[in-house]
């Protein structure tokens, strides 16, 4: 005699996960601050500022709109080409060399700006920034990518103290790359040379550092991009 | 072929993904001044295990220099999304479930029908999801859920898998199964553990060699299901949806108990929203809403429990209507003086629910359930953070008292600008 056994399927239920009801809404970049999306854009830096730690190719976040304060980093255009200037040196020097202010064309206030530490991707050519998301721009992989915050000078000229750092865990380090990895009892950010297994800083006044056998290392990711905030936005 | 992920000691990990200098410390993870929920290796190490009250444990964990971290479920959540998140992506659309907070089922089916070596296969995810989310994961590999589930454990407690363990052969699963206790397989609960050790079932293998008929009609459906799955039989499915609840309950106790009349009331209003919310999420609707509250067995006044039950003419899922009902049971649910005995427990719940997607509908109901208000409300609390907007009697004023345990606070890295992970430039 054959008996066919017939087989029930069934569900599974299990613990529900107790944390989806705290979850909240994660960091976005574009909602950060990107506070006007029609006055403002991203433009590329034409030529390096160290002292005011921008590069050339760094992507400047402008507001056409808002009213400089003496503080403030704004581009101007003069005689076809574009320039940085805190905005009161630049009205101080306006005054002393008694020009006019004719042929000089304020563009806007730079309120964040953009640094690169690998070759970035083509900026998108758009009019504001109804047409670009700044998030999407700058974050390509959204479970892998941490934001972090710099806490120190040895990386000067272009991270500052407090600048946000874009982590990206899922890129590997290529010689010379900037990295942030646990090392011994901190979380660091710093160069690499991968053939001669050094970490080392981008300001001479820091000492590299040989890793050694003893040193506890973790890799926590690759970061290509650094943001400064030129003008605090409310949160 | 089925793998289960799961994140390693998950809760302790998430807290010091970020931090190196804390990797050898001794960590307790717990929600509240009661009991810990997650303890790092180095804790059990010290002998001191999770699910343990904390108060017992401080003084030790003290001596070892450990330190207790307040459990922060918005960045759980958010580190628990993400490792599975990165292993989704990485198995490219193969059947997969979230099982729990820590836990992903995925079928490998297709992969070992074209002989890839299922061992290599796990460890290459396993580190690509460490490298990407910095969660260390475990797995397990076998033919069915329960197999798994079983390889999972294996993983962890025998000899010689180190955090991963496959079992295709049927000698390889046996031999895991003789180490196995019956009480560790998926489903075999505490009480089926008692049935079946008296039985002299000890090991899983023995169950393995149980007929199923036999112990359907013994026990129940589950058991047999068990032995089914061990076999090699798929019973359990990953594709099946959640069957809906038939109960809902929200309760909690209170460490500093509850004395005042507002207090209590405010405690109750607040499961009661929950509950209905959960109702409302799952698409049932309540026939009887239950209320208990109860002192503490501890306590040295007169025990007080009370429990008031109240069948509802309609299916409910309206929040506010379910508050005035709970105002009407809440006057015989007390004690005569709160203060003479303070309430520790309480608990709201739907013991009775109905399905409302395939309900009848009657021809004079004209009960209105406000499904646009509840709605509205239940948008913006998911959107703008949970207790943003509630109803009056809703406002809780109960706080815990500063506990005696230092607890640290992780940071809400993924959410809070304010908080995000500082990078030493140094």
């Amino acid at each position: 005699m054959i008996t066919l056994n017939t087989h029930v399927q069934a569900g599974i239920t299990g613990f529900e996960n107790p944390t989806i009801r705290f979850r909240k809404k994660s960091l976005n970049l574009q909602t950060m601050f990107v506070h006007s999306h029609s006055s403002m854009r991203i433009m590329s830096a034409d030529n390096t500022y160290k002292k005011l730690g921008i590069a050339k190719g760094d992507w400047l976040l402008i507001d056409c709109a808002l009213q400089p304060l003496n503080s403030d980093l704004v581009v101007f255009e003069q005689h076809g080409d574009n320039h940085i200037a805190r905005w009161n040196l630049l009205c101080q020097h306006i005054a002393a060399s008694g020009k006019e202010w004719d042929d000089l064309h304020v563009i806007g206030v730079i309120t964040l700006s953009i640094h690169h530490f690998r070759q970035p991707p083509l900026l998108p050519w758009h009019h504001d920034l109804t047409e670009l998301d700044l998030h999407q721009l700058v974050i390509t992989q959204e479970h892998s990518t941490i934001l972090c915050r710099a806490a120190g000078l040895s990386m000067l000229p272009y991270i500052w103290d407090h600048d946000i750092l874009v982590l990206e865990r899922h890129l590997n380090p290529e010689n010379e790359d900037v990295i942030v990895l646990s090392l011994n009892n901190d979380l660091v950010v710093k160069r690499v040379n991968l053939h001669s297994r050094t970490l080392y800083s981008d300001n001479p006044s820091f000492q590299p550092h040989p890793i050694n056998q003893d040193d506890y290392t973790r890799l926590h990711g690759v970061v290509r991009y650094s943001l400064r905030l030129h003008r605090p936005v409310t949160l | 072929m089925i793998c289960l992920l799961d994140g390693t000691r998950f809760y302790a990990e998430s807290c010091i993904t970020y931090k190196p200098a804390l990797r050898n410390t001794p960590l307790l993870v717990t929600a509240g001044q009661g009991i810990s929920i997650a303890a790092n290796r180095a804790c059990t190490n010290i002998g001191i295990s999770k699910f343990t009250p904390i108060w017992e444990e401080i003084d030790r964990l003290r001596v070892h220099k450990g330190i207790v971290y307040k459990a922060n479920f918005n960045t759980f959540s958010h580190h628990s999304d993400r490792f599975m998140t990165a292993l989704e992506k990485h198995i490219q659309g193969a059947r997969s479930m979230r099982y729990s907070v820590d836990e992903v089922f995925y079928d490998v089916s297709h992969l070992h029908q074209i002989n890839v070596d299922l061992n290599e296969h796990v460890q290459a995810l396993r580190k690509a999801i460490y490298k990407e989310t910095g969660v260390p994961t475990g797995a397990g590999v076998g033919k069915t859920l329960t197999l798994a589930k079983v390889a999972s454990w294996a993983a962890k407690n025998c000899q010689p898998y180190q955090g991963q363990c496959v079992l295709i052969s049927e000698k390889e699963t046996d031999a895991v199964l003789k180490q196995m206790p019956v009480g560790k397989l998926w489903n075999i609960g505490r009480q089926l553990n008692k049935h079946l050790t008296q039985e002299g079932i000890l090991t899983a293998y023995q169950l393995k060699q149980c007929d199923t008929k036999t112990y359907h009609k013994r026990y129940s459906i589950n058991v047999a299901n068990v032995i089914s799955e061990l076999n090699g039989i798929a019973c359990l499915d990953i594709s099946v949806e959640r069957e809906k609840k038939k109960q809902i309950w929200s309760t909690a106790s209170y460490r500093d108990r509850l004395h005042y009349r507002d207090d209590l009331f405010a405690e109750l209003a607040h499961h009661c929203a929950e509950v209905m919310r959960k109702i409302r999420d799952q698409k049932s609707e309540m026939k009887t809403l239950s209320v208990f509250v109860s002192t503490s067995k501890y306590d040295r006044c007169p025990p007080f429990y009370r429990r008031g039950e109240l069948t509802l003419e309609n299916g409910l899922t309206d929040t506010s209507f379910a508050l005035q009902q709970l105002r009407v049971l809440f006057d015989d649910l007390i004690p005569d003086n709160l203060a003479k005995q303070p309430i520790y427990k309480v608990g709201v719940g739907a013991p009775s629910l109905i399905d409302a997607e395939v309900k009848q509908f009657e021809l004079f109901n004209r009960f209105d359930n406000k499904d646009t208000l509840n709605n509205t409300l239940d948008q913006l609390s998911d959107r703008f953070g949970k207790g943003v907007i509630g109803f009056a009697c809703q406002q809780r004023s109960y706080h815990e008292r500063q506990g005696e345990i230092e607890m640290l606070e992780l940071e809400n890295y993924y959410t809070d600008i304010r908080d995000i992970v500082v990078v030493k430039c140094v």
